[in-house]
């Protein structure tokens, strides 16, 4: 450890952490947020819903399997990653594993940083930096290296993250009947692959693009998942109102839930630390009333739908059972409905892939 | 680990990243007993020889230290435990019991003293590692800790007040184990010296099992000595659980093993108050024992073994501690030792106990629940490594009742009379000790079948008994058979000796009866107990009783 360099990760309200570099080194800014779950960093650190963001494991042992090699199925998906690289500003962890292994494992998660140009630090008090974040919220933050070049605090919601990451172009998976439009806010792949899993098509869009001028007629809208603050995605949810009135199949996911339920009427704030692990319980809700059923599901997501606001065509379709806020709205009539969490998992409990059934079923 | 919200309960646990606390750590006042933390380290992880009742005994010195109005901080990191219910204790520490961590916690706790005495062995070897650093450390000191740890500092002492211990020697070399055996005869115990209560030990009765076990299991040198002592057959066992205030007995309970020396103490049947002692014996033991409260300056709970043949009397160990005997014997009596202890340790007043257990109008039975039948092809014999998984401990108005009860707690049953009983019976000593009982078998109209020697043995002593065949002769009808046809319905198999020989013949016979579900016995002296029990007394007599009905 005393041949990595030291460094400190400076909070917006004046708390200094000392730790030191196990990644790339370079001073790095970007909104700090904890996540819960006990594994999943391959997945978790090329999920493009973290731009912009330093991400802290609650989990204090990051590392010890490794990371896998960047392989590619007969899709042109990645195997293993959620993207093509990693979107996380930085990574913080408590104890990083040197040692890794893995039947999977192509190399250590220190090199993969440093080839990825990501910073990455360890020997922080992880538990009392998440007491921080709880008490006091999500919030601005640094890692500068002691003695090297300092850099500003910037608050990665100011920008429109989404436009950072979403495709550039119009892309194609797959070659069943039914034709999905898939809006890209930063998919992650497991979504794609989760589709790919039934008889579909997939033409796959960039956030910003008209997919109702396309001349296609396509049976259902998928919106994905997607960093930062939907209420700067205003052309997307423009799009999607348009494509309401054609009365079809529309699901969103994560960032989808939000771009949704603003096509709707609703509001969407942001929430005091956000919900990031693989254990947050949801409670299903029918006719405004909750069911029996409820679901463990993995979650990544810094702003929610508030759910005084929404409109009385709508109702609420999932709650989150510790804090009470929404996770997913539907459509009183039509086949409009959507999930704060992520069914597809990667990483995280499986629990919901049903989700994807319902969706395809409709179309 | 943090989460998105705030832990309510009160798991604490050290960490190496950390820079603040979760919890404060107020500065104890001496003339305020509330803000003083009395620490009390438990047993760790259960294994084969320190299990719950070490947890009781933990739990009963939380409970006293919480009463007395201390602060309660409990180490422990056995998640099966009731010492780590968060609500048992004021603090829970769930952490190692290393002397490392459990340094990290007194600089921080700053407590009024630390219990080693109740949680088995692991605190107890932290006892001289803890006294260099000064801790206080409630209840005996370390350094008489140390006295009766250390072989070689225990033996000078009870050479020096007049207690006989069975000679043993800490050899280096085969020509010194040779000499040494010379001396005092075959059998003998042999363990290799850095091992702790009883792993890795072994009862050797010739030179060749010496010479095979010592190269399989201890190469001797002079890194790694062997311990040999003398095995004395036939003798009885003898357990002393007391609690003593600056070297003088307050309370005492002296219980006696079913099975003669041999059978390791956490295995034996054990009945309490003892049976069949001579009132010498008896004597004699709480003569010894007051002696080595007094040398050793014992403050709290303490356990010594003992062994007797005729009247004569040997101490086979001492421990410092309490003892996996101390729930048992204080359900018994009814009257709780570690309680009584923790308040010696703490030096509040007590009451001295005026009732012992010569006062009992009923007899307690402690018997060991084994897992033969999950340890696939595993020998279900007993010797001196341990190897029961439970107990069960029974109350009766008189010592058949409790030994039925127990016997029928612990999985076996009274056979059938439809089927058959087989009897293997080892050496000639225990053939006659089965006589009597065998012979309370045929009365009560049980059908015995019994192999070469034991069969011969039965004949000539008028027992109606019917000759079968071990697996080895070719004859019919053969015993393994009936055992799998489930034509018997007990199996008593005494093996003569320890040695491998004599181990592997019965094998296959007792392994039988553990595979298809018949009640095994392979002691003498319990089969005797046991069948005593049943033919003496039917279930119906076994009357049901709550704790408190037996005054």
């Amino acid at each position: 450890m005393q041949n990595e360099k030291a460094v400190s990760l400076i909070l917006d309200d004046g708390h200094v952490f000392h730790g030191y570099s196990f990644g790339f080194e370079k001073p790095v800014n970007g909104e700090v947020v904890f996540n819960t779950a006990m594994m999943g960093y391959p997945e978790s650190l090329t999920d493009p819903s973290y731009s912009g963001q330093i991400l802290v494991t609650t989990f204090p042992l990051v590392g010890n399997y490794g990371v896998p090699a960047a392989s590619h199925d007969a899709n042109g998906l990645s195997c293993f990653y959620e993207s093509e690289k990693i979107h996380v500003r930085a990574l913080v962890v408590s104890d990083y594993s040197k040692q890794y292994s893995h039947w999977n494992a192509a190399k250590s998660l220190a090199d993969w940083l440093k080839e990825q140009q990501v910073v990455g630090i360890e020997g922080i008090d992880t538990r009392e930096l998440t007491k921080v974040l709880r008490e006091k919220g999500s919030m601005k933050g640094k890692i500068v290296f002691d003695g090297g070049e300092d850099i500003e605090f910037e608050d990665p919601n100011l920008v429109n993250q989404v436009a950072i990451v979403s495709t550039q172009e119009v892309k194609h998976f797959g070659n069943g009947k039914k034709k999905v439009c898939l809006v890209d806010m930063g998919v992650k792949q497991n979504i794609i692959r989760c589709l790919l899993r039934y008889d579909v098509n997939i033409t796959m869009v960039p956030w910003d693009y008209d997919f109702n001028q396309m001349g296609e007629a396509f049976d259902g809208l998928f919106i994905s998942n997607g960093p930062g603050d939907p209420n700067l995605c205003g052309k997307t949810v423009e799009h999607v109102k348009e494509f309401m009135k054609s009365g079809k199949p529309i699901y969103g996911i994560c960032m989808g839930n939000q771009i949704l339920s603003l096509a709707a009427g609703a509001e969407v704030k942001k929430l005091k630390y956000g919900h990031r692990g693989h254990n947050q319980p949801v409670q299903r809700y029918e006719n405004g009333k909750p069911t029996t059923q409820c679901f463990i599901t993995s979650q990544n997501h810094g702003f929610a739908v508030d759910n005084a606001t929404i409109p009385a065509d709508w109702e609420p379709l999932f709650i989150n059972m510790n804090d009470g806020s929404n996770e997913g709205i539907r459509h009183k009539k039509m086949p409009w409905f959507s999930a704060q969490f992520h069914p597809e998992a990667s990483s995280g409990p499986t629990d919901t892939e049903f989700i994807f059934k319902e969706f395809v079923n409709l179309l | 680990m943090a989460g998105e919200f705030p832990a309510q309960t009160n798991y604490l646990y050290l960490t190496y990243n950390g820079v603040a606390d979760d919890i404060d750590f107020p500065e104890p006042k001496a003339d305020d007993i509330h803000s003083q933390a009395v620490i009390v380290l438990g047993s760790g992880a259960y294994r084969i020889g320190s299990s719950v009742e070490f947890d009781w005994c933990s739990v009963n010195a939380l409970t006293t230290a919480r009463n007395q109005g201390y602060r309660s901080v409990m180490i422990n990191y056995n998640p099966e435990t009731v010492s780590t219910d968060y609500d048992m204790c004021d603090r829970l520490y769930f952490d190692e019991l290393t002397f490392e961590r459990v340094m990290d916690i007194i600089d921080l706790e700053k407590p009024h003293g630390v219990i080693l005495s109740v949680g088995g062995q692991i605190p107890n070897n932290l006892a001289m590692r803890l006294d260099e650093q000064k801790v206080p450390i409630l209840g005996t000191q370390a350094k008489y800790i140390d006295n009766a740890e250390d072989r070689q500092k225990f033996s000078s002492m009870c050479d020096r007040i007049g207690v006989v211990q069975p000679a043993w020697k800490e050899l280096t070399n085969m020509d010194d184990v040779n000499e040494f055996i010379k001396q005092v005869g075959f059998p003998v115990l042999v363990r290799p010296s850095y091992v702790l209560s009883g792993a890795a030990m072994n009862v050797c009765s010739n030179q060749d099992e010496l010479v095979r076990f010592l190269q399989m299991a201890a190469n001797v040198s002079q890194k790694h000595p062997v311990v040999i002592s003398r095995f004395i057959e036939g003798a009885k066992e003898i357990e002393m659980d007391a609690v003593a205030d600056k070297g003088e007995i307050v309370a005492y309970a002296i219980s006696e093993h079913v099975e003669f020396a041999g059978v390791h103490s956490g295995d034996a049947t054990i009945q309490f108050p003892p049976q069949k002692l001579y009132y010498e014996t008896m004597r004699r033991i709480k003569k010894v024992a007051k002696k080595i409260a007094a040398e050793l300056h014992i403050s709290g709970p303490f356990n010594i073994q003992f062994m007797a043949r005729e009247n004569d009397i040997m101490v086979i160990e001492c421990n410092l501690r309490a003892s996996r005997s101390f729930p048992f014997v204080s359900k018994v009596l009814k009257l709780n030792l570690i309680e009584l202890a923790s308040k010696i340790m703490w030096g509040v007043p007590y009451e001295r106990p005026t009732k012992t257990e010569f006062d009992l109008d009923y007899v307690g039975i402690k018997a060991s629940q084994f897992s033969f039948s999950r340890l696939q092809k595993a020998d279900p014999v007993l010797g001196v490594d341990m190897s029961s998984t439970g107990e069960v401990g029974c109350l009766g108005d008189d010592v058949n009742c409790a030994i039925l009860k127990s016997m029928l707690s612990v999985g076996l049953r009274v056979p059938s009379k439809e089927k058959g009983i087989l009897i293997s019976s080892g050496n000639a000593k225990q053939k006659a000790q089965l006589l009597t009982p065998c012979k309370q078998l045929a009365d009560a109209g049980y059908k015995l079948y019994a192999t070469g020697g034991s069969y011969r043995y039965l004949v000539e002593n008028n027992i109606p008994c019917e000759h079968v065949y071990w697996p080895s002769e070719e004859m019919q009808p053969q015993a393994l058979d009936m055992v799998r046809n489930k034509e018997i319905d007990m199996v008593i198999n005494i093996p003569k000796n320890l040695t491998s020989g004599e181990l592997s013949n019965g094998y296959k016979i007792r392994r039988a009866a553990i595979d298809f579900n018949v009640p095994l016995l392979t002691n003498d002296r319990l089969a005797s107990a046991f069948i005593n029990a049943f033919t003496t007394m039917s279930l119906d007599d076994l009357a049901i009783k709550a704790w408190d009905e037996y005054k």
